[in-house]
């Protein structure tokens, strides 16, 4: 750029105030949609004027009430419009319940109902099996919990974005077999250093394609998967009128993990046992599925429901399957114990949670535990593999004793049907392309070089760092890769820097990202005044260096006094030392 | 399954433009008609424009020439025909800088092509292919448009040095 330029560009600077204001996408859209429905009325005005009138007088009944058109209007029509928010969720915790004679199994989902009203608070229950396991009323203008916000804010976002039109159907697919229309909320575009683009984050929405009404809903990243993150089924997602939901119901906690210690005791033999368990003790057997009987032993666990209350122990049998390491139980290879106690002991109340148990079935985990319990005590199973834990349920017996015949259950599949995703498989996507940071890297506005080392900052926001030259000397005492960093001075003193990792032998566009602001992250334009690679080369490195960086490169008189002065503030420093 | 319409792609395409460059298109407009409301509804109106005829647009690497097409338009419309040069009222942001003054009337006495050009090459940090875009004409007249703005600006310089 020309002397004359960066005049015309400075002055202009100063002439139209740089607004700071960012828009109202949603009134666009809002606009926009009721000018097209204006312009689609007028002009078909005239023929449905004329077909009005035919069929009028043709029609003695009067007009009926107009429907919703397209799945977004449906959709907005079956969510409702009332103040009052109720939803209803699905997770999927991987637990369900086998039946020990015949290993069918039934799924355990765990469920949130919430019932909200800004004028009369919330009303929040979670289940478990249907087993209630917690309830939380709490009284308008007080701050929800998270869990609830999260709710809240997902009914609303997906209300507001179907009615002003900033939803979009991008997908038909299928949920659990049900045939359903995806509609993404609006996504953000996230810039991604890492792969140098920007992915599109969104929450998409499963619509019924005969109720309408929301199904499940999940993260996309670019329009597909979000590994880690299968979803939720929405059972129940609606906004009522005013007066209508349940909020009656008191306060009840969910059984508390409670803190707590263990230890083992004393070995044990058949008659410890049945001194600990009433009814005596069980074991699989003196082998289970090759794993030899190896241990049993005392497990003293000691728990308190909070920092003051009193301790209580619970001395437990633990009977252990595998190998032993110098006397000790070697649970870093494939290993299977039984524990079990008199009564329910709190220390395994994450196992339990609350959930009634069905006479003659066994609670598994797909995290490879089991649970069982009656009157008199209750019994945890942990192994290496869910196919373990439930063969070790099938085969519990008085201990001591041999089973007469081998059970006959299928084992591996029964643990296959325990570990299979229970939410419904979920079919139908739309990719879309990840987007360039930087769609135009703009002109060169300014270049600099030092030791080999060039660097060119570009009007788009890219700076482009050149190391294929790089000084030898230079090249030998870093990596493969050296952050590399662009930055402006400010007030004289410092520098609010950008930048990435460079190749120490290559070309590489840096896009210059600033920290995350309002929910997204400026690419960075216009002029900097120095650009500089990472130090950080061991203590003696700027002394030897004249207290100057691994490779500073000035790009403007400013930066370059910067520079100098850093380095003797740095040398003033260490001569004060 | 159904992949999105080519037309939900320039959606959304338009509404990243909306969002990232936002307060660029409304210096622009406000540098053209010279009022802040003015300039509000002028950016507004183009982008529901924008989103209403997306079809038309016949697609390419970069969807901003198109915007700015419409943005301009939209600005030169809302223009006021009192203050046909109407830089001279434009909100001035740095009234300590000494050159505004001189400047704006430079600016205000430029034919309107070169004030257009000016303020998408400053402003809005366009190239010469893309303020053609913009403005319907050659990059050529672009160049020479731009060339004939900074020759003013050069001999108005000069002038002051004297």
């Amino acid at each position: 750029m020309t002397e004359l330029q960066q005049t015309m560009q400075r002055a202009l600077e100063g002439l139209v105030e740089k607004p700071g204001e960012t828009g109202d996408w949603g009134r666009v859209l809002a606009e926009a949609e009721r000018r097209s429905q204006k312009a689609w009325v007028l002009r078909i005005a005239v023929v449905a004027a004329a077909a009005v009138v035919a069929v009028a007088a043709a029609l003695v009944s009067p007009f009926e009430d107009e429907q919703p058109t397209g799945v977004i209007g449906r959709a907005l029509a079956a969510v409702g419009d009332g103040p009052v928010l109720h939803v209803v969720f699905r997770s999927d915790w991987g637990t369900a319940f086998v039946r020990l004679s015949t290993g069918e199994v039934t799924p355990v989902y765990a469920e949130v109902e919430l019932w909200y009203d800004p004028d009369r608070g919330a009303h929040y229950v979670t289940r478990f099996g249907g087993v209630v396991t917690g309830e939380r009323s709490i009284p308008p203008g007080e701050l929800p919990d998270a869990e609830i916000r999260r709710y809240r804010a997902l009914a609303a976002r997906y209300r507001q974005e179907l009615a002003s039109g900033a939803a979009r159907v991008v997908a038909d697919g299928r949920v659990g077999g049900r045939r359903v229309a995806w509609i993404r909320l609006r996504g953000q575009w996230w810039p991604d250093r890492q792969d140098g683009v920007s992915h599109l984050h969104a929450e998409e929405i499963a619509v019924d394609r005969e109720t309408y009404k929301p199904v499940f809903v999940r993260q996309t990243r670019d329009g597909r998967p979000v590994p880690g993150w299968p979803g939720e089924h929405i059972r129940e997602l609606e906004l009522l009128p005013s007066g209508q939901g349940d909020f009656e119901g008191g306060s009840a906690r969910s059984p508390r993990l409670w803190p707590f210690s263990q230890r083992f005791g004393s070995g044990l033999d058949r008659t410890g046992i049945d001194r600990l368990i009433p009814g005596g003790g069980v074991w699989a057997g003196p082998s289970i599925r090759g794993l030899p009987l190896a241990d049993v032993r005392e497990l003293i666990m000691t728990t308190r429901t909070g920092p003051t209350a009193p301790r209580s122990r619970t001395v437990a049998a633990s009977v252990f399957y595998g190998r032993l390491s110098r006397g000790h139980r070697d649970a870093s290879r494939r290993h299977l114990v039984i524990e079990q106690a008199r009564g329910f002991p709190r220390a395994w109340g994450w196992a339990a949670r609350g959930v009634a148990i069905p006479d003659g079935s066994v609670f598994v985990w797909a995290n490879r535990s089991a649970f069982l319990r009656d009157e008199r005590r209750s019994i945890l199973i942990r192994a290496t593999t869910t196919e373990d834990a439930l063969a070790a349920a099938f085969s519990l017996r008085p201990f001591g004793t041999r089973r007469d015949q081998p059970g006959t259950l299928d084992v591996r599949r029964i643990a296959r049907e325990v570990e299979r995703p229970q939410i419904p498989a979920v079919e139908g996507f739309a990719p879309v392309e990840p987007r360039p940071l930087v769609r135009r890297r703009g002109t060169r506005i300014q270049s600099g070089a030092a030791r080999g080392v060039t660097v060119a900052i570009f009007s788009g926001g890219v700076a482009t760092f050149d190391t294929t030259e790089m000084d030898e000397r230079i090249r030998k005492v870093v990596g493969k890769t050296v952050s590399a960093n662009c930055s402006r001075v400010t007030n004289g003193t410092g520098g609010s820097g950008v930048g990435g990792e460079v190749p120490s032998d290559g070309v590489k566009d840096v896009v210059l990202l600033a920290q995350p602001q309002l929910g997204r992250v400026p690419i960075i334009r216009g002029r900097f005044d120095f650009c500089e690679l990472a130090t950080g080369l061991g203590r003696n490195w700027l002394r030897r260096n004249g207290w100057h960086g691994l490779l500073e490169i000035p790009l403007t008189t400013r930066g370059a006094r910067f520079l100098d002065e850093r380095a003797a503030v740095r040398a003033a420093r260490a001569k004060r030392n | 399954m159904k992949s999105p319409s080519r037309a939900d792609a320039v959606l959304a395409q338009i509404e990243d433009a909306y969002r990232e460059r936002y307060p660029v298109f409304l210096r622009v407009a406000l540098a053209i008609v010279g009022d802040a409301e003015l300039a509000r509804d002028a950016v507004h109106d183009a982008f529901v424009r924008a989103v209403r005829h997306r079809r038309r647009f016949r697609g390419g690497p970069d969807i901003e020439p198109w915007l700015w097409r419409i943005v301009v338009n939209a600005a030169r419309r809302r223009r006021p025909r009192a203050a046909e040069l109407s830089v001279a009222s434009v909100e001035i942001a740095a009234p300590t800088a000494p050159l505004n003054g001189d400047l704006r009337s430079l600016v205000a006495s430029l034919p309107e092509r070169q004030r257009q050009a000016l303020f998408l090459r400053y402003y809005a940090d366009l190239d010469y292919q893309s303020i053609a875009d913009a403005l319907g004409i050659k990059p050529g007249t672009v160049a020479a448009s731009l060339h004939g703005a900074h020759q003013a600006l050069r001999r108005r310089l000069e002038e002051m040095d004297h």
